[in-house]
């Protein structure tokens, strides 16, 4: 993960047209800001044209650069812009309930009760299904601090909204997996 | 590191160290932990890699085509070119229909004079490419020599801004360039991403590229004088070099007459001017980025070790590329072979089958 030292630096070369700082970049942050991407669009094909076009617009801005301010977040700001935006022009959706009801409350899968054996292929694949289930902004908060790294000013930065809603999204999103993983099998949430 | 280890934010920690509930924190932080099982959630069962080499590709055509030939004219930034046609005076406006005829006279004047204003202070750029070099001559009559992938930017009207008088003249500059100055009234002001370097009536070599994760500006003075200072200002003296042949540079914030500075030593600074190539004591991972960048190709190394080895090189005049690779393969033991793209270096002996020594 670069320090904030070597992002500034990468900053000031790439406003001076370095294009040796421009593929370090790319280097460090393409895949995460393709994945990024596809948490938000579900398919690989558009989050990597989304990808393309982040670090394309980033050249086409570096004169204007501020090293004072997180490039990073920059990067992942634009693509979350790029990537909602080809969500809002897709004419058929493929279904995913709470995606069009922001902070609607996740209401968890009937009771299954516990499958005999607790494989942990299982248990991925369920987890990755119930992140997915979680209301969009939830989701996204909990990709981009458990997976992407990122800081809670750097989150705020990126979905506009102050670090406390961070914080609160975040809690709301582990609560929710927390009662889903209970009742899927409680054993996994002792200590 | 494994991408999923990212530990509980230090605000997350704070808030769930407030809850009253020892249980429930310590279920909020299992939920976290258990999360690390999985390496991306938004990974499909047949997820497509993104193949960020193919990416890499895409984009670095879509920002710079492919260029013909020869020098490389000032490009402008795309951005610039639309504003400015926005700005065309002729277009019609529905609002000044019912205005009266010298009202819309002056209207336009206004506007062409603050276009005119507008376009002026926008700067020029020249940029070479690798493989090219190019030479411009700046508006105060200062001669400027571009090595290749190098960028050099300033402003139209170079301390003849019509309007507002400007107390030096400056340029800025990534990459590396051999400057000669129209003496003048203002100092000439060379800015590199973290340097400045100033002159009045002189010849210099200034090479901005950086190696490593501190930004670095070299300059090799030919004659006159320059003074060389940090952008990130420190108290720090700036420096002074006097003599021809005088080496100073940069790194990071720190300012330093450069540890081989005898005279003499910089005038290997500038003989990429006569298509020469000099290298002093540097890395090679550092010297094949100058070559590529020199000769427009791909140098690949089959050893990572190998780029850490340090070299001097010097060739005064024109040298074609496999003469120098071939120097340094018997320099530092190792074998060459052509690629598709460029060359490929490996140490000697190891399976590479038909290289050349």
């Amino acid at each position: 993960m670069p320090s904030d030292e070597q992002l500034r630096t990468w900053c000031k070369r790439l406003r001076a047209s370095d294009p040796q700082a421009f593929e370090e970049l790319f280097q460090a942050f393409y895949t995460p800001i393709f994945r990024y991407a596809r948490g938000i669009t579900n398919r690989a094909a558009p989050a990597r044209d989304i990808a393309q076009d982040v670090f394309v617009k980033l050249w086409e801005i570096r004169y204007s650069l501020d090293p004072d301010r997180s490039v990073k977040a920059l990067l992942y700001r634009m693509a979350r812009n790029q990537a909602y935006n080809h969500q809002r022009d897709r004419t058929t959706h493929r279904e995913k309930q709470e995606s069009v009801q922001e902070d609607a409350p996740a209401s968890p899968s009937p009771l299954h009760g516990p499958d005999v054996e607790v494989a942990s292929g299982q248990l991925e694949s369920r987890l990755k299904r119930w992140i997915d289930e979680l209301p969009e902004r939830q989701r996204e908060a909990l990709q981009l601090s458990r997976y992407e790294g990122l800081s809670h000013d750097e989150i705020a930065e990126v979905m506009e909204i102050s670090p406390n809603t961070v914080n609160n999204h975040l809690v709301r999103a582990l609560e929710t997996l927390r009662d889903r993983i209970r009742d899927y099998e409680p054993d996994l949430l002792d200590p | 590191m494994n991408r999923s280890d990212f530990p509980i934010p230090p605000e997350l920690r704070e808030r769930l160290e407030r809850a009253s509930n020892d249980e429930r924190r310590s279920d909020l932080e299992r939920v976290w932990a258990l999360l690390g099982r999985i390496d991306d959630p938004t990974a499909d069962t047949d997820a497509d890699s993104p193949d960020s080499e193919a990416a890499w590709q895409a984009v670095q055509d879509r920002v710079q085509p492919p260029s013909q030939n020869g020098t490389a004219p000032a490009s402008p930034d795309p951005a610039t070119a639309e504003r400015a046609e926005d700005r065309s005076p002729q277009r019609p406006s529905s609002r000044q229909r019912h205005l009266p005829s010298w009202t819309l006279v002056a209207a336009a004047a206004v506007v062409l004079v603050v276009a005119g204003l507008w376009m002026w202070s926008q700067p020029e750029r020249v940029t070479t490419e690798a493989g090219e070099m190019t030479a411009v001559t700046l508006p105060d009559g200062s001669a400027v020599e571009l090595n290749s992938a190098t960028t050099l930017s300033y402003p139209r009207g170079l301390a003849t801004w019509p309007l507002i008088g400007s107390d030096e003249r400056a340029v800025t500059l990534q990459g590396e360039a051999f400057f000669e100055v129209e003496p003048g009234e203002t100092p000439f002001v060379v800015e590199t991403p973290n340097a400045r370097v100033e002159a009045l009536g002189t010849s210099f070599n200034v090479r901005a590229r950086s190696e490593g994760t501190e930004l670095e500006t070299h300059v090799a003075l030919a004659s006159g004088s320059v003074q060389i200072g940090a952008t990130e200002s420190t108290p720090a003296q700036p420096i002074v070099l006097d003599r021809e042949g005088a080496v100073g540079e940069v790194v990071g914030d720190v300012v330093r007459t450069s540890s081989d500075d005898e005279v003499g030593t910089g005038n290997q600074a500038w003989v990429w001017r006569e298509q020469g190539f000099a290298a002093s004591d540097r890395s090679l991972g550092s010297i094949f980025d100058d070559l590529e960048r020199r000769f427009g190709v791909t140098l690949t190394l089959t050893d990572s070790t190998i780029a850490q080895e340090r070299m001097t090189l010097f060739y005064p005049s024109q040298t074609d590329l496999e003469t120098i690779l071939h120097d340094i393969s018997v320099a530092k033991d190792l074998e060459y072979r052509e690629t598709s793209t460029g060359f490929e270096l490996a140490p000697a002996g190891s399976p590479s089958s038909d290289s050349v020594r």
